[in-house]
């Protein structure tokens, strides 16, 4: 039997799991190439004071972003304050036509960590003025609680920081979000590294990834979307079959029973 | 006396000296913004399309060209 991919976030089905940005690649073609080989469906962007005149870039990144037909979900990088957040979320939705907003909210310029407090104030008032919040939040429990109390029915929590490629580094609170959260929307955003970082997100029952730098960093940034789009879809068939219980000893998987010349070994 | 032939507006974050009386859409083709995505901004709040003839650049007025740029 056929296995279906389609999935739903906030109403819009889709058929990918992989969420990918568009900064940092080394051409705006290799970014194309790279999202085209991902089969992803939603393209992280941003917004900027910046004019889209001829002698600059802006209008042809747009003219690209336009081209590859994907669902864009506008983020609120670099944003410090609940305030700042919520202006640019607006900006956003003007700009990009979308009520879709990735909330970033820092709270540390070291490690980019997000600021639990003011990323509740901002989505308070962003579900009020009907967004739909793609929170960067902690792997909190109860910070992810408050959130989906708001309104929240995605949440992305972060594997590690920012553009660290450290994977999982907490995959016992992720397993805590999952188990606890079981009707929410759960993303991977930040600090995928390898392939095998995204199954092991999958392989828990994340619903999906939404990575950048792991893809645009490589050193083949098209074959790496291909592995990475691979990789989604290996964990998730692999948490739909169910994985086996682990053990702490040793089961033998060849049965032992009628084995010839057995009671020699006895 | 102050001379009334220039005004002197914040754009992007930086000064810049316009023509006194002119308008949103006469600034945008003056700094060839035409084609592409972008909203523009004046004084925090956005300005329809459908606006831009009647916006008349002020002394002090902060104006923003938010355009899309990539990201993560």
């Amino acid at each position: 039997m056929q296995r279906s991919l389609s999935w739903k976030v906030y109403g819009q089905v889709l058929q990918s799991r992989l969420f990918i940005g568009t900064a940092l690649y080394s051409s705006p073609q290799v970014m194309m190439d790279a999202f085209k080989a991902s089969e992803s469906q939603v393209i992280t962007l941003s917004l900027r004071r910046q004019t889209p005149n001829k002698n600059n870039n802006g209008a042809k990144f747009w003219q690209l972003i336009e081209s590859l037909n994907g669902h864009l979900l506008p983020n609120t990088a670099g944003c410090y304050s609940s305030e700042e957040a919520v202006k640019i979320a607006h900006l956003a939705r003007d700009l990009f036509h979308t009520n879709w907003i990735k909330l970033e909210v820092l709270g540390d310029s070291y490690n980019l960590q997000p600021d639990p407090f003011a990323l509740l104030e901002a989505t308070k008032i962003l579900v009020a003025d009907g967004f739909k919040i793609f929170p960067y939040c902690t792997d909190d429990l109860v910070l992810c609680q408050k959130l989906a109390d708001l309104g929240c029915e995605v949440l992305m929590p972060w594997g590690a920081p920012i553009g660290t490629g450290k994977g999982l580094i907490n995959i016992h609170a992720l397993k805590i979000l999952r188990e606890r959260l079981p009707e929410l929307t759960l993303l991977i955003d930040a600090g995928i590294g390898k392939p095998s970082d995204a199954v092991q997100a999958m392989e828990i029952g994340y619903d999906g990834v939404l990575l950048n730098t792991a893809i645009a960093e490589s050193l083949e940034p098209v074959p790496m979307a291909t592995a990475f789009s691979q990789a989604i879809n290996a964990g998730r068939l692999a948490y739909e079959s169910g994985l086996m219980p682990e053990r702490e000893h040793a089961k033998p998987s060849t049965p032992l029973l009628d084995q010839p010349i057995w009671q020699q070994y006895v | 006396m102050t001379c009334d032939i220039i005004t002197t507006i914040r754009f992007n974050g930086n000064n810049l000296d316009v023509e006194t009386g002119i308008n949103i859409l006469y600034f945008l083709r003056q700094q060839n913004i035409i084609d592409g995505r972008f909203i523009v901004v004046n004084n925090n709040e956005m300005i329809p399309k459908s606006q831009y003839k009647d916006v008349i650049l002020s002394m002090g007025d902060d104006l923003e060209i938010i355009s899309p740029i990539t990201g993560g």
